[in-house]
């Protein structure tokens, strides 16, 4: 199996293959579109692939956008039939050779708070990958912008 | 250069000075959005400005005298002359204008006024329409949609194509952009993003009520939004909110296709323009059509605004396509367009306009073949770790058979559509293509034609024997048909199918239509209900018909249909017509798959199968697909068996998409003819959005909400499509059908 199919299988796996390492925020926001911001620490290595499963309370998916490092910039993909369940699961690729290290903005997902609801968001699991298709534990938050906890 | 622009609404003028620019960017006219929202000169359905004709010119050129400026009065152009003279370069200014003489214009190379719509009469609040209207010296401003990019990919016969429609705000305020489109009509819409500069934002599949809501509460909150939704399997609205003066905003909608394997070529067919359609008097689902100016006017849910033809639209269309079919192909053809067609280094072939862009006013038709001694079939799978499935898609192809019967005695009627739509090159098209018909008569035949517009009415009172004198009869009858009114084709179809057919003939009806008409479902169901043992074949005539409702008519009248473009003589056509009709038909058609777990077939029932229409299936299987499969059928009363070996498949994991796209056809289809349509709802919804899917039910949204623009949401344009090449924009269009 070569380094993209691996990393195609890795990302395609569903969520109960994923590490379970939740994070939550629940900062009250105006009610309306906001944006939430989703990194992953990837260590010293650098990050080729990532799949996190995100669980919204009071809020719907509007839209999903890529990151700031141009490794990510391309808008990741969302799981449908996740999303029919309730379910949010965004996963992305990495273009180009350079790939990032550290704490990477991979995503900023774009929400709209429902009437009268407070946004709480989780992440459920995560699930990341280096450019040789091991997977490794990269710590993913998401968070309002301007939020650093 | 200098430009002065002028944006008119009401009894005010807006005015832009100083832009240098020559090109697009830079140049900002002023659509004098939020003046028009606070004052009381925009003219809603509560207001009554009065009329006053001839008070907008659309041009104004330097040299224009003021007899030329209807409307103007002199003292009004003396105010326009200060606010100029006391702007600063590249200053944007609203005034109320009063000016005296429009010698001063002398100053810029360029005037252009932009009209608001006036007398307009629909149910929309104040501020959120406009009419624009802008033309520089024979030639248009650019309007909110730019440019329209296509490229696709094919892999055999599976194509995955992504349209990138490019909106600009060239005016002084902010707008939403409106543009209702075409797109085949067995795409599987799958992807949807919404490009801000860099910034790229993909939309995600709701519910359509609810990603309306989305999308309202966006745009009315001020933020970029866009929202796609489908009117019709083939008509599809796009809006874009919130674009601010001088802004670009990109939406690129990614769509896989099957293509269909027709007269010895798979065949690939782009639409780029939604012919304008009619609308039964009562009907207010349709699809309406409007000129400039009257936007909101039809009475339709859905509306596509007409450019004048007189008035070039900047609306530009680049295309191109890869093919790769694993081998070399033995031709690769389009009759449409003028393209260029080069070898890639890939060794894919590479098909683009020749010129690098064209307009978009007809389908673009691409017709390519693997080398080889004959098409034997094609199978592409993919497996989805998600189901366990492996998806299949095959085109399967039985062999031709020589049958000795003696042909049995048919009865041909020609349906042909006389409406104002029809008139000019389509009705000389058709004209051709029904002498080429009557000319291939059998003397065993009877025959009959039927026009329609308004009214329906035939030829005789009863079809005739195709003898000598009966088919000069018909040739004279074909040489005086005439276009005129609407389209009102269930006269048509109730004309031909009402009587029954005389014993012991088959009856085989043939439209001839470029399938204008809003209102497809009552069409469908009025074929379903009265087709009988009839078979219909339907033509559709034009470089931009309705090609859904085409199909939709073919597949429920047991036929296949074709299409006659304008520039042609029809021979091939119609000598393809015939040879569908004369050989035999294999019928009740049953796979025996050998024991392998295949399920979910689609389409559900099987049509049957005709001389060079193959047929295309979706399903699913557990494990592996046999390695030949057995397609039973009947030619009249005989059983035939096939066994067709299944070849080594492609991949492509578009495949998954494709079954589902397949399945909410056939779910629709069998809606479309229902007395119950709302039972499919839940089921096409539940797949849609399952699958991430446009469909009747279900919409694209995105949404930026990482800022909000400045002021409200503006002023709603609707962009202009061409008028499809050969249709009468005053037949259509203009005479208010």
């Amino acid at each position: 199996m070569n380094r993209t199919a691996r990393l195609l299988a890795l990302l395609l796996g569903l969520a109960s293959l994923l590490a379970a390492v939740p994070r939550s925020g629940r900062t009250p926001v105006p009610q309306g579109f906001t944006v939430l911001e989703l990194r992953i620490d990837a260590g010293q290595g650098p990050l080729a692939g990532w799949q996190v499963e995100v669980r919204l309370r009071g809020a719907k998916l509007v839209g999903i956008e890529g990151g700031d490092d141009e490794a990510f910039r391309d808008a990741p993909r969302y799981d449908p039939r996740a999303l029919r369940g309730g379910r949010v699961i965004l996963a992305s690729l990495a273009a180009g050779e350079r790939l990032p290290a550290g704490e990477i903005l991979v995503a900023r997902i774009h929400v709209l708070v429902e009437d009268g609801a407070e946004l709480g968001f989780d992440i459920v699991g995560t699930e990341t990958v280096r450019p040789d298709g091991r997977g490794f534990v990269g710590r993913a938050r998401l968070a309002l912008p301007g939020d650093k906890r | 250069m200098k430009r002065l622009m002028l944006a008119l609404s009401g009894l005010s003028l807006a005015l832009w000075a100083g832009c240098a620019a020559d090109g697009v960017e830079g140049s900002a006219p002023s659509l004098a959005a939020d003046e028009v929202q606070m004052g009381g000169s925009y003219r809603g359905p509560g207001d009554s400005v009065p009329a006053r004709p001839g008070l907008v010119p659309e041009l104004l050129r330097r040299e224009d005298s003021l007899d030329t400026l209807q409307g103007f009065s002199a003292g009004r152009l003396l105010e326009a002359k200060r606010a100029r003279a006391a702007a600063e370069p590249d200053e944007t200014i609203l005034v109320d204008v009063e000016v005296e003489e429009v010698a001063d214009a002398e100053d810029f190379d360029e005037i252009v006024v932009i009209e608001r719509a006036d007398g307009t009469t629909s149910d929309y609040g104040p501020g959120q329409y406009a009419a624009l209207r802008a033309e520089v010296e024979g030639r248009s401003l650019p309007l909110p949609l730019e440019r329209t990019d296509i490229r696709g990919d094919v892999t055999l016969n599976i194509a995955s194509v992504q349209v990138t429609q490019a909106f600009h705000n060239p005016f002084g305020a902010k707008i939403e952009a409106v543009y209702v489109f075409p797109l085949p009509q067995s795409a599987a819409v799958s992807d949807f993003l919404m490009v801000l500069g860099e910034r790229r934002i993909r939309g995600i599949v709701r519910e359509r009520e609810e990603a309306e809501r989305i999308y309202q509460a966006a745009r009315n909150q001020g933020y970029h939004a866009s929202l796609l939704s489908q009117e019709r399997p083939n008509v599809f609205t796009q809006k874009v909110a919130n674009i601010q003066p001088g802004e670009k905003i990109d939406v690129e909608i990614t769509y896989f296709q099957t293509l269909e394997w027709r007269e010895g070529a798979f065949e690939m067919v782009v639409p780029t323009v939604v012919g304008p359609r009619f609308n039964p008097p009562g009907s207010t689902g349709g699809v309406g059509a409007v000129a400039e100016g009257e936007e909101r006017s039809s009475g339709q849910t859905t509306e596509v605004t007409y450019l004048d033809p007189n008035r070039a639209g900047m609306h530009r269309l680049t295309l191109e396509v890869d093919v790769d079919c694993g081998a070399e192909l033995a031709f690769a053809s389009c009759d449409s367009h003028p393209t260029t067609v080069t070898k890639t280094e890939s060794g894919r072939t590479h098909i683009a306009l020749r010129d690098g862009e064209d307009v978009p006013n007809r389908d673009f038709v691409l017709r390519y073949a693997p080398a080889g001694d004959g098409f034997r079939g094609a199978v592409a799978v993919h497996d989805d770790p998600a189901t366990g499935y492996r998806y299949f898609a095959a085109l399967v192809q039985p062999p031709e058979v020589d049958v000795d019967a003696a042909p049995q005695p048919r009865e041909m009627i020609f349906v042909v559509d006389c409406s104002g739509s029809m008139s000019g090159e389509p009705m000389a098209a058709c004209k051709r293509t029904m002498r080429r018909c009557l000319e291939r008569l059998r003397p065993t035949d009877t025959f009959q034609i039927i026009r329609f517009s308004d009214a329906a009415s035939s030829m005789s009172r009863a079809p005739l024997a195709a003898t000598p004198a009966n088919v000069r009869t018909g040739l004279a009858y074909v040489d005086r048909l005439t276009t005129d009114g609407g389209t009102m084709m269930e006269r048509g179809i109730r004309a031909a199918l009402g009587q029954e057919a005389e014993a012991g003939r088959r009856r085989i009806v043939t439209f001839m239509t470029d399938g204008y008409i809003g209102n497809e479902r009552d069409i469908l169901r009025a074929v379903h209900e009265n087709v009988g043992q009839a078979r219909i074949f339907s033509f559709g005539v034009g470089s931009s018909t309705n090609r859904y409702l085409l199909e939709r008519m073919a597949d429920v009248g047991r036929g296949v249909a074709a299409y006659i473009p304008l520039d042609t003589d029809a021979r091939a056509e119609i000598d393809a017509l015939y040879a569908r009709i004369e050989r035999p038909t294999l019928a009740d058609l049953r796979f025996d798959w050998h024991g392998a777990a295949v399920h979910d077939v689609e389409p559900r029932a099987l049509p049957d199968l005709f001389a060079g229409r193959p047929l295309m299936i979706h399903g699913r299987v557990k494990g592996e697909l046999p390695a030949s499969i057995t397609l039973e059928g009947k030619i009249g009363a005989k059983p035939y068996r096939f066994d067709l070996p299944i070849g080594a498949p492609i991949q492509h994991p578009a495949l998954v998409k494709l079954w589902a796209r397949s399945r909410i056809r056939s779910l629709s289809d069998a809606m479309a003819i229902s007395p119950q349509p709302d039972e499919f709802r839940p089921q096409v919804m539940e797949l849609a959005l399952e699958h991430g899917l446009a469909s009747a039910f279900t919409s694209f949204v995105a949404v930026d909400s990482s800022m909000v623009t400045e002021g409200s949401h503006g002023i709603t344009v609707t962009v202009p499509a061409e008028m499809p090449r050969g249709v009468r924009y005053e037949t259509t269009v203009k005479d208010s059908r």
